[in-house]
């Protein structure tokens, strides 16, 4: 035992590094070596997700079961919902309307879980926070990673109902890859805002709430944008999450995203994600002072 | 020796031999009143325009200095609300001074205060890891690190129980058996040792001297005057949050309880 420690037999080991606290300034810390610390403890963010997934059921396949059969079970009440809404003229449509409402509300959960968790991760990790050195951003990033998780099984869970349905596949598949990056960078950027504006003001987490409500109904996952008028489009526009949506739709429906689509969620991906890193890095000094 | 020669190179102000330097450090906290539930949106606009929601100031540390040479214990002693522990979480880089400079010279292990408990929830085990790869522990390294403290420790199958199911003297065990064992070249210690049986504080004990011959500089926060007495190499005495005494740990230990009866108050003092 207590290997780690025997092993010094003078202090020629020690590593020579020196820190110097001074006044906390709302400034960004030197970024790469503030990256390199994170990439260093990448273990870290794998661990907490997937401890958190355990946490609250007892087991990881439970866990990852509840993710999948959750958004499903959403899925299911909203199908039913829009039948009765529309005189039960199903038909030919419904299938279509299906995996729209099961790829949306998959993909929902994600920026749901990054947001929910990723606000509350500073302050739910309060005893962490006040107990050790290490860059703040691991637990923002910890709950997008979650998030990340809990969507592979769905994917493959929606790749089944997809071809069960009978849809077709397109070319627009090859875009899945960046849809999925500029998707994951969007819910990091949101993340890493609301983690800082948490810390600051604990209100956020009881807005939150509400602000999902309606990102969920303002983002087309219930229906086809095909379905918005032109006006109301331009204006969804204006929703963060609006352009990557879309362009998954068109994905979903064997089609292809659009210029516009693409353009428009890299630009609130990386408009998200500077404005997110920023706040946060730039604060988290002084966390300790406030959680 | 190799590494202090090869940084005399360095213009710096501090000898070598310094692992701590705290420099006329002040720090606040921004405590936020406790705002009422407000019945009316009329009651809550207007205390929010008076400001009643709003932060106020409070000071921790008020002009501190210190310094720690290497290889040697510093003993902090103070009533409770004293600024011990805000002393600690500053030099550790987790609260930043509102004023002065500290200069650290190595790795700090995990600050230790009453638990690590991240989530109690989770098992010894998990928090264990968790702690050490939020510290940067080497990946590789964890299984040995979970074993070595679990053994230290002494929890037995408990390390795979949640954190809640353990005692609070369990609980103080394992944090500082993983401080202990991040390796690391600053230990920062505060009140952990008093819980655990009189078995245990002499391992604590053996460990930190191990610790200190290697090199190693602890702080160590404690009401216990006894182990101060036979750990610390000087000994600083606070009280809110500034420095009474500071030097050899018998004087200020003496004077700190003079003081302590003379307030005519018992609190604070727990030396069994």
């Amino acid at each position: 035992m207590s290997s780690s420690t025997a092993t010094a037999p003078g202090a020629s080991e020690l590593s020579g590094v020196e820190y110097v606290f001074e006044p906390h300034a709302v400034k960004l810390p030197p970024l790469k070596p503030y990256l390199h610390d994170l990439w260093d403890r990448r273990r870290f963010v794998k661990t907490l997700a997937r401890t958190e997934i355990q946490g609250k059921r007892s087991s990881m396949v439970i866990g990852q079961l509840w993710s999948v059969l959750d958004p499903l079970f959403q899925a299911a009440i909203y199908f039913f919902l829009i039948q009765i809404l529309r005189g039960g003229q199903g038909g030919r449509g419904s299938a279509y309307q299906m995996t729209l409402l099961i790829s949306g509300i998959f993909l929902f959960t994600f920026t749901r879980t990054s947001l929910n968790d990723g606000a509350r991760s500073v302050i739910g990790g309060r005893g962490l926070l006040l107990n050790s050195t290490f860059p703040r951003a691991l637990l923002p990033i910890s709950s997008v990673y979650k998030g990340l998780l809990e969507l592979a099984p769905a994917g493959v869970v929606y790749l089944v109902i997809h071809i069960v349905a009978g849809r077709p596949i397109g070319t627009g598949v090859v875009f899945l890859p960046t849809l999925l990056l500029l998707h994951t960078m969007l819910n990091l950027g949101l993340a890493l805002l609301f983690a800082a504006l948490t810390v600051y003001m604990r209100d956020i987490t009881q807005f939150l709430s509400y602000l999902l409500r309606v990102l969920f109904f303002i983002t087309p996952i219930l229906y086809p944008i095909s379905l918005l008028p032109p006006g109301i489009r331009t204006a969804m526009a204006f929703n963060p999450l609006y352009p990557v949506f879309a362009a998954y739709q068109a994905v979903v429906g064997g089609g292809v995203p659009t210029f516009g689509q693409l353009a428009g969620s890299l630009i609130w991906a990386v408009l998200f994600l500077v404005l997110g890193a920023g706040l946060f890095l730039s604060h988290e000094r002084a966390f300790g002072l406030h959680v | 020796m190799n590494e202090l020669s090869a940084s005399t190179s360095e213009t710096d102000v501090l000898p070598e031999t310094v692992a701590i330097s705290v420099e006329n450090i002040s720090a606040s906290y921004q405590v936020r009143r406790e705002v009422r539930l407000t019945t009316t949106l009329r009651d809550g606009f207007s205390n929010f325009r008076q400001g009643a929601g709003s932060t106020r100031l409070v000071p921790a540390l008020r002009g501190v200095s210190a310094t720690v040479p290497q290889g040697s214990v510093l003993g902090v002693l103070g009533r409770n609300g004293a600024g011990k522990s805000t002393l600690l979480r500053a030099i550790a880089g987790i609260i930043p001074p509102t004023a002065g400079r500290i200069v650290v010279r190595g790795e700090i292990s995990a600050l230790l205060t009453a638990g690590i408990g991240f989530n109690r929830q989770l098992t010894g085990r998990t928090n264990i890891e968790l702690g050490a790869l939020a510290m940067g522990f080497p990946d590789d390294r964890i299984g040995d690190l979970t074993g070595s403290v679990a053994e230290f420790a002494q929890l037995g199958e408990y390390i795979d129980f949640p954190m809640r199911t353990y005692s609070s003297g369990m609980s103080m065990r394992l944090s500082f058996a993983l401080a202990a064992h991040l390796d690391p070249e600053i230990l920062l210690i505060d009140e952990a040792l008093a819980g655990g049986d009189s078995k245990f504080k002499e391992r604590v004990a053996g460990k930190m001297k191990e610790l200190c011959s290697s090199g190693r500089t602890i702080v160590l926060v404690s009401h216990a005057m006894r182990v101060l007495k036979t750990m610390a190499s000087s000994c600083l005495w606070l009280h809110q949050g500034k420095v009474i005494e500071y030097g050899d740990p018998e004087d200020v230990i003496r004077q700190y309880l003079r003081f302590c009866r003379l307030e005519a108050s018992s609190e604070g003092l727990d030396d069994e």
